[in-house]
Order: structure tokens, then C-alpha cells, then sequence
């Protein structure tokens, strides 16, 4: 594996994992009777970033490295269940995660200025729905990490 | 992100529900009809950058054709719900296909 592919799991993987932890914070904040909303947006303006970002990381390691070169391992070795379902899982599922993000920040950035508990109560379960499906992914990618090791 | 109206966040769930929906079709009728999985391939390089692509556009184009129409409270609450079961409906259809589809049921 080259550097630059080093690099880009490794990005892949710090910025996902810490888009998901900044989703969790506003997710926390959101369950509060009065969320701190400024904060929160804060929050998920990054978290939106790091999803997009970590997608283009991962999109240039799979489409560059693992089809070739880790698929194959997997795929021959004692879990292929490891690829066949849990990066087929996580690499779709992935897919719709960024654009929650996105709509989970413009959601905040519209009730900072107009308070409403009912849009409050939605934009906690899509943001509790979107900690739950990249914690999936993120587990996903530890299977498949250790089936190639 | 100062001037964001009830309208663009409405819209921008309704695109996270058509993307989610997309992404499930795509996948499964393409790992069951390899004619699309092949054209995806032959357009883009790679399947899955064919779907990043789709679902990118998709997005994109519910969220123009939607951030016009008109938006409550109560029916932006709805739009985001509606993009939450379907993220959760495309997620346990694409697991429970893979699971079928690795154990050569489907």
C-alpha cells in the first residue's frame, strides 16, 4: 500500500469517526429542553464536512486499492461474509449518511433563528438515526478490517 | 448559513429519502441484473462511484425541484421522518439482501 493510499484509509477513518462523535454531541444537545442550537450547528456544519471529506478519502482507497488487493484476501480467507455483507453493508449505506448531515445542519441553522419543538423533535431522531447508521458503518469497517488481516 | 427557510430544509429531506431509496434499488436489482451494475462500471469506472455520482445528483436535483414548494412546521417534521424510515428501510433491505445474496438464497 503506498502512502498517499495509508493516508487516505486513515483519513477516511479519523474524520468518520469524528463527524459520527460531533453528530452524537448535537444529537445530546438536541435531546435538551433548551438545546444550545448555535453550538449545535456548529457541531454538524463540521460533522457535514468530515462526511464529505471521508467519503472522497474512502472513494479513492476503494475504487484504487481494496477491490484489487483486499477483496480477493478477503474473499479467499475464512470470513467472506466479512465483504459480502459488511462492506457491501457499509460502502451503500455510507451513501445516504452525508446528505443527512447536510440536512441535519440546514435543519439548526433554521431553528436557531425560529425555536419550534416539533422541528426540534425531528432533527434529534434524524440525528440519533444518523449516529446509529454511521456507528454500523464504523463497526462494519473494524469487521472488515480484521477478516483481511 | 443565514437565510435558510422551513422550504430548503424540507427539501433537503425529501432528497436524503430519494437518495436513500435510490441507493437500494440501484444496489439490488444491480447485483441481480448485471447489465446495470455493468453500465454503471462502463460510465463511470467503477459501480460504486456510479452510484456516488446518481446519488449526488439525485440529491441535487430533489433539492432544486422541492425548495420552492410551499412548507410548514408540521410537514417539514413529516418530510424529515419520512427520510429517517426510509434510511432505515434502504439500510435493513441492502443488509438483509446481502445476507441472502451471500448465502446464494437470492
Amino acid at each position: 500500500m503506498t502512502p498517499l493510499l495509508s493516508t487516505a484509509l486513515a483519513t477516511h477513518i479519523i474524520l468518520g469517526v469524528a463527524a459520527i462523535g460531533l453528530t452524537y454531541f448535537a444529537f445530546m444537545q438536541l435531546l435538551r429542553s433548551t438545546p444550545a442550537i448555535g453550538w449545535a450547528l456548529t457541531l454538524t456544519t463540521w460533522s457535514t464536512v468530515l462526511f464529505f471529506i471521508s467519503w472522497g478519502s474512502s472513494a479513492y482507497y476503494y475504487v484504487a486499492y481494496y477491490g484489487k488487493a483486499v477483496k480477493p484476501v478477503i474473499k479467499a480467507g475464512e470470513y467472506p461474509w466479512a465483504h459480502a455483507v459488511f462492506m457491501e453493508g457499509k460502502e451503500h449505506v455510507f451513501l445516504f449518511l452525508p446528505f443527512m448531515a447536510l440536512t441535519l445542519t440546514l435543519g439548526l441553522a433554521f431553528l436557531r433563528r425560529n425555536q419550534n419543538s416539533q422541528l426540534q423533535k425531528a432533527l434529534a431522531v434524524l440525528a440519533g438515526t444518523l449516529v446509529i447508521l454511521a456507528t454500523f458503518v464504523a463497526v462494519a469497517g473494524i469487521v472488515v478490517s480484521g477478516a483481511a488481516r | 448559513m443565514k437565510n435558510v427557510n422551513l422550504q430548503s430544509v424540507k427539501a433537503a429531506a425529501e432528497g436524503v429519502a430519494a437518495v436513500a431509496v435510490l441507493v437500494a434499488v440501484l444496489t439490488i436489482v444491480g447485483e441481480m441484473w448485471f447489465p446495470l451494475k455493468d453500465l454503471l462500471t462502463n460510465v463511470f469506472m467503477h459501480h460504486w462511484l456510479g452510484k456516488s455520482a446518481l446519488s449526488i445528483a439525485v440529491f441535487g436535483v430533489v433539492y432544486q425541484m422541492r425548495k420552492g414548494e410551499y412548507a410548514r412546521t408540521d410537514t417539514t417534521a413529516r418530510s424529515i421522518y419520512l427520510a429517517v424510515i426510509l434510511s432505515f428501510l434502504a439500510t435493513a433491505a441492502l443488509i438483509v439482501f446481502f445476507v441472502l445474496h451471500s448465502l446464494g438464497i437470492v
